[in-house]
């Protein structure tokens, strides 16, 4: 069959008059033809309603200057006549229609020239559709869109002046445990010293009374020169992360228990190292933390000479080291609460100490990504766990 | 043994901190004239011999803190061992801090030894006493001019 050319040879075609019926009736868009004096010609149903018209034949002859305001009326006056001058379209364009009443709309607008047969412009026909809701629905969009770059902006400068601050304060800590290191201890050095001194140099002169004087000043001094011995070493963990390296955990076992030597002689213990292996470690951080466990297991011994294994084994991806002693023992409802800074389960008179060497133990063995814990029978010793993770060589 | 008395400078500003090292010498055996000075700029201006320290003896040993006031120990300490003429004086710096920052650095600036100050007086009345039998009899220096 040969397809039909040209115009459309249906028995029941529609004529331009019912085309342009239907179209102006239910096409939703408001659509016109004006006159060369921007007069309206016709309009659609849509524009009638839009108009508040009953019948888009009450248009006729009216001028946008009957609906719109002044300004929004003169605008498109002079737009409509700028396109029967030049014969150019506007296409698309937005464009926002200010009413007598003051309500506000927009538009997208297209406007072109109306010609007759001949091609002569004989006036203007155009076509808008409401925007108004999606324009409002792009500004509050806009809207927060800035807004969320606002608040980005502010919570980046609160980072920055949060890091700020943190600079501050680690600058502060460093030059407080200067301070503490030196300016701290030299009065504490006087007080004890001279006390000390008194007590030499007036042998004989002073009564019993006057030397248990002395004693406790003497002592307290001490203690004081312990604690900011202590908390210096603390806040040197803080202040400066573990310098990992392949390192021997025998050999910086071995340095604790040297460094303990005189305690040990002291108190007749025994310390068995055994088999320990190579880990990636601060070798400093994991001397103190052995001698911190070993050190304990010879403060807190029972009236049996202490007895203290240092072992390892191998759980798959960690170590697990133990130092196990068979002193006083701890209750195990202490068990957490011995880890916490200046946390201290007895009197001073009886076991000395600051109650940092634990906490400072925990902060060593999580700086190495592992754990501390303990395992105790009260009256038969302790036991003391930490992990470290596999040697990684590739760091 | 020599019968001329060893000259030590001890660089202190803490009149008892000084007191404490004169008395820790004065039980020692070995004869001694100490002198103090509680300024970093005095300091090297008497071992350099200048202005008011003409007269000054070269000494045998320094002793030497690090916080000072006009210019402290370790600025003192850098300005001699830099010095031809008295890099050869041994300096030991006896101070209160422990802070490793110091120990390093004074290191660094070639100090003989660094000793922080113990708070028990036996353990500070040893100290000195094995500087005493380290540096003034046991160690051979050169000899002074």
């Amino acid at each position: 069959m040969k397809a039909a050319t040209g115009k459309a040879t249906y028995s029941a075609s529609p004529t331009d008059q019912e085309l342009l019926r239907a179209f102006l009736e239910y096409i939703p868009d408001c659509i016109y033809f004006k006159d060369r004096d921007s007069r309206f010609v016709r309009i659609s149903r849509a524009l009638a309603d839009r108009f508040q018209l009953k019948d888009p034949d009450e248009a006729i002859g009216k001028m946008d200057s009957d609906m719109f305001s002044l300004e929004h009326a003169q605008q498109a006056l002079a737009d409509e006549q700028e396109i029967i001058r030049t014969g150019k379209p506007i296409i698309a364009v937005e464009e926002r229609e200010t009413w007598m009443d003051g309500r506000e709309t927009w538009v997208s607008t297209t406007k072109v020239p109306l010609r007759n047969a001949q091609g002569d412009i004989i006036g203007t026909m155009g076509i808008s559709r409401d925007v108004t809701a999606h324009r409002a629905a792009q500004e509050e969009l806009q809207q927060y869109k800035v807004h969320l770059e606002e608040l980005v902006e502010a919570r980046t400068s609160e980072l920055v002046r949060a890091k700020e601050q943190l600079e501050q304060s680690n600058k502060d800590l460093e030059k407080f445990a200067y301070v503490a290191s030196h300016d701290l201890q030299e009065p504490l050095r006087m007080v004890a010293s001279y006390t000390q001194l008194i007590a030499r140099r007036y042998k004989g002169r002073l009564d019993a009374e006057a030397g248990e004087f002395i004693g406790y000043a003497v002592d307290g001094a001490n203690r004081m020169q312990q604690l900011i011995q202590d908390l210096l070493a603390y806040s040197r963990l803080s202040r400066k992360g573990p310098c990992f390296e392949e390192c021997d955990s025998k050999a910086a076992c071995e340095n604790a228990v040297g460094n303990l030597q005189q305690a040990i002689a002291e108190s007749g213990a025994t310390v068995v190292i055994g088999a320990l292996p190579r880990v990636m470690a601060d070798t400093t951080q994991l001397t103190q933390l052995f001698q911190n466990l070993i050190g304990n297991a010879i403060k807190y011994r029972s009236e049996r000479a202490p007895n203290i294994q240092i072992s390892s084994a191998w759980k798959g991806d960690h170590w697990v080291f133990s130092v196990a002693d068979n002193g006083i023992g701890i209750e195990s409802k202490y068990f957490d609460r011995i880890f916490e800074m200046f946390q201290r389960l007895h009197a001073r008179a009886r076991y000395s100490g600051t109650g940092i060497g634990l906490a400072i133990c925990r902060t060593i063995a999580e700086r190495h990504g592992g754990r501390i814990w303990v395992e105790s029978q009260p009256g038969e010793g302790s036991t003391f766990f930490f992990t470290i993770p596999q040697l990684r060589r590739s760091q | 043994m020599s019968s001329k008395p060893i000259e030590i400078l001890l660089v202190e500003d803490n009149p008892g901190d000084a007191r404490l090292t004169i008395e820790a010498f004065k039980e020692g055996r070995v004869t001694n004239s100490l002198t103090v000075i509680n300024d970093g700029a005095d300091a090297l201006a008497y071992l350099r011999r200048e202005g008011k320290y003409s007269a000054a003896k070269q000494p045998d040993l320094v002793l030497l803190d690090l916080n000072l006031p006009r210019m402290d120990g370790r600025e003192v300490l850098a300005e001699v061992k830099s010095d031809e003429r008295l890099r050869d004086i041994p300096v030991i710096v006896l101070t209160t801090s422990s802070a490793p920052e110091d120990v390093k650095r004074a290191y660094g600036n070639h100090a003989n030894c660094y000793i922080t100050k113990p708070v028990d007086l036996d353990q500070f009345l040893r100290v000195v006493q094995s500087i005493e039998s380290f540096w003034l009899s046991l160690v051979k220096l050169p000899a002074q001019g």
